[in-house]
């Protein structure tokens, strides 16, 4: 029983990464609705600044942290401005966008490996990342607790933005109806370059996460970016909490059934969910009823 | 949303189409250049001339580029050390290469260009199923193919025209399993494998080691390549109450299962991939967990060795003061061209045709080579390396590899 209390434990840390990813992919598929795969590499930008910032010029690391965020936010804004935005403008269709966030994806990654190349980089262990502490059967390590952090504050502050502020309102009015948005006066090029900013702000959370767990690589994160489209489709397109929690559901999915499954059925678990999700529930988590697809 | 709903569908098929694009790469055409002239093979006794095409297949593009771009620099140096080294031979060797992709698929295209379209009758590849998928082909394209970086024992009889120059796993996780069981005690073995063909291969290798020697695996756990996270792995491990770990992984998946196996503070010995052992980014990344922690590896050629200096300065120079990656593997693809000459030179000495069988037949005649990294150099009749494997053991991980000690050297006997 020690052993299933550790996989939720576990379970619950690694889905707090899936949640995260999935709810900053959802906003701007909500928002834009460009399924912006690409989106994963504003977490490898910003896992390899906080390896630059950390490893290399010694930086403080909450300076560290802040400017790798942000350059996961602003890699996603270059993404809209430079890609989306012009095709956007064309009158360039969903599939269109689509095999340009691909494209994108492979693009960068490669930019990157071609610049820094493909070895991974590890951040030097240290004694604060090695910290551990025993809560009845199960282990709390550093990286879990910060995961928790980010994660609450994330989920808070993006809770303020989307309904404090007029930027995160229009979010909402544009996802809704871009025309309605329109007629009402709101500048929808500058709520998706928005929308672009705060979701790939919460990839980079994930990717300083990521770079303080695991040697990054160019190529990292494609598999975190499949649970993140995952999540969204469970917890709903549109609902970002939804994306959240079901983020975490997947985390405990995956984790608990190694209890009862041997390790290579694992990600078998995860897809029978998934397909059970789509076959049953095709509007996710949410409340909404969902799309119909003819 | 509809609109969203429809793109996602589309999303599913656009991903599945990139995935396939993506496994399609460019061939490349580094080395030395080539007239894929081999019609002055063989001839009369003691006589060479022309020029001989040796094929290099690596994954030139993809997620492997990195390490298959430095295996074909260091086969480049080979060739050109070995042309100087046999001028007065009177042939000359080039190097085509071939991007393999690290596929089957690129595999079997690969050496279909090198030795079918192409010229070559000796090829050096890495990755196993690259290794494996050429193989199938070798006989019928009368090529020796040279395995220079894969270590999966399935590739053991895997072509009668298949040489490996890199010893295989078979040969280095038994004689870490022996050592544990043998030598330090060990009873009661873990695996964590990378979940692709190599790790199941390396695990059932360390798994009949092991119980051959005396111990026994009480629990197999694979993770997926790239994995962030291997802490569910361990925990299951942990529960089966192991005296011995083996981690069988690549780099990145390898120091998610470190920082686990660290996190759940187990006591045990630990012995890891090569390729792991030897990583700067896993032994930076894993702190204290590798302390004591043992590989195995064949033959190693240090930056101690002056030629191995020279070429790693070289290196540097020549690509903005980076070290190439995983260096132990770099002997293999260097040497590789001095194999291929002196097997030419003796053939011809002989008055033999050049061809792959030829080749291939000398290789695993017993003949001694001595080549300027690996030393000596001997086949068996199977086509294995008859190296001594030595067992490493990592004092410090925050210092360079080269302060690991070698504590054991094993002669395998299987």
């Amino acid at each position: 029983m020690d052993l299933l209390f550790q996989l939720i434990k576990s379970g619950l840390v690694l889905g707090l990464l899936y949640g995260l990813l999935a709810y900053g992919l959802n906003l701007i598929v909500a928002v834009t609705g460009v399924l912006h795969f690409a989106y994963v590499f504003s977490a490898t930008a910003a896992a390899y600044t906080f390896w630059w910032t950390v490893a290399v010029f010694a930086l403080p690391m909450w300076l560290a942290v802040i400017i790798s965020i942000v350059v996961g936010g602003v890699v996603g804004l270059l993404m809209y401005w430079l890609i989306y935005q012009p095709l956007i403008r064309v009158g360039a269709t969903e599939n269109v966008l689509l095999v340009a966030s691909l494209s994108l994806l492979t693009l960068t990654q490669s930019l990157l490996a071609m610049l820094v190349g493909s070895n991974p980089r590890g951040l030097p262990a240290t004694p604060f990342m090695e910290f551990r502490f025993s809560l009845g059967p199960v282990t709390i390590h550093t990286w879990d607790i910060l995961a928790l952090v980010a994660s609450v504050a994330l989920l808070i502050s993006l809770w303020f933005f989307q309904n404090k502020t007029a930027v995160g309102l229009s979010f909402r009015a544009v996802g809704d109806n871009v025309d309605r948005a329109v007629t009402l006066g709101i500048r929808t090029r500058s709520v998706f370059a928005w929308a672009f900013f705060v979701g790939s702000i919460v990839a980079g959370v994930g990717g300083v996460l990521l770079a303080l767990r695991t040697p990054i690589a160019p190529t990292m994160g494609f598999h975190l970016l499949v649970f993140a489209v995952i999540a969204l489709i469970m917890g709903g397109i549109g609902s970002m909490p939804g994306a959240f929690v079901a983020g975490v559901f997947l985390g405990l999915v995956e984790n608990v059934s190694y209890f009862f499954l041997p390790s290579e059925w694992a990600h078998f678990a995860l897809y029978v969910v998934l397909f059970l999700f789509i076959l049953l529930r095709p509007q996710g988590f949410s409340l909404a009823k969902g799309a119909r697809v003819a | 949303m509809r609109k969203v709903a429809r793109a996602m569908m589309a999303g599913g098929i656009a991903v599945a189409a990139t995935i396939a694009l993506v496994g399609c790469g460019p061939s490349s055409n580094g080395g030395t250049g080539s007239n894929g002239d081999n019609s002055n093979s063989g001839g009369e006794a003691g006589v060479c001339s022309g020029t001989y095409e040796m094929g290099a297949l690596f994954p030139l593009s993809g997620s492997a580029a990195a390490l298959g771009q430095d295996f074909l620099t260091f086969a480049e140096y080979g060739v050109e050390a070995a042309n100087e080294a046999y001028a007065d031979a009177g042939f000359q060797i080039s190097l085509k290469a071939e991007d393999s992709l690290g596929t089957t698929e690129g595999g079997v295209s690969g050496i279909n260009r090198l030795a079918g379209v192409g010229d070559a009758v000796f090829v050096i590849m890495a990755w196993s199923s690259v290794v494996q998928a050429a193989a199938t082909l070798a006989a019928e394209l009368d090529v020796t193919i040279v395995n220079s970086g894969a270590g999966d024992s399935f590739l053991v009889d895997a072509s009668p025209n298949l040489v490996s120059l890199m010893p295989l796993n078979v040969q280095k996780n038994g004689a870490g399993a022996y050592y544990l069981a043998s030598e330090k005690g060990a009873k009661r073995g873990a695996v964590i494998y990378v979940d692709n063909a190599s790790g199941h291969s390396a695990e059932d290798d360390f798994s009949t080691a092991f119980g051959a020697a005396g111990g026994e695996v009480v629990e197999v756990q694979s993770i997926k390549p790239d994995a962030v996270d291997a802490a569910p792995q361990v925990a299951k491990i942990a529960a089966a109450n192991p005296d011995t770990i083996y981690v069988m992984t690549l780099a990145s998946e390898g120091a998610s299962a470190l920082n686990a196996i660290r996190d759940a503070n187990l006591d045990v010995h630990l012995i890891v991939d090569t390729g792991v052992g030897q990583a700067e980014s896993v032994r930076t990344s894993t702190g204290e967990v590798l302390k004591g922690a043992l590989y195995s590896q064949s033959r190693s050629v240090g930056i101690d060795d002056p030629t191995m200096a020279g070429l790693v300065e070289r290196y540097r120079s020549e690509n903005g003061g980076n070290d190439p990656s995983v260096l132990s593997y770099m002997p293999y693809q260097y040497d590789s061209a001095f194999v291929l000459a002196e097997t030419i030179k003796n053939l011809c000495d002989a008055g033999e045709e050049v061809t792959g069988k030829s080749v291939t037949d000398f290789l695993r005649s017993g003949h001694t080579f001595e080549v300027p990294l690996l030393g000596e150099v001997s086949f068996d009749e199977r086509g294995l390396v008859n190296f001594p494997i030595e067992i490493y053991e990592i004092a410090d991980s925050s210092d360079p590899i080269a302060s690991d000690e070698v504590v054991e050297t094993i002669v395998p006997s299987w």
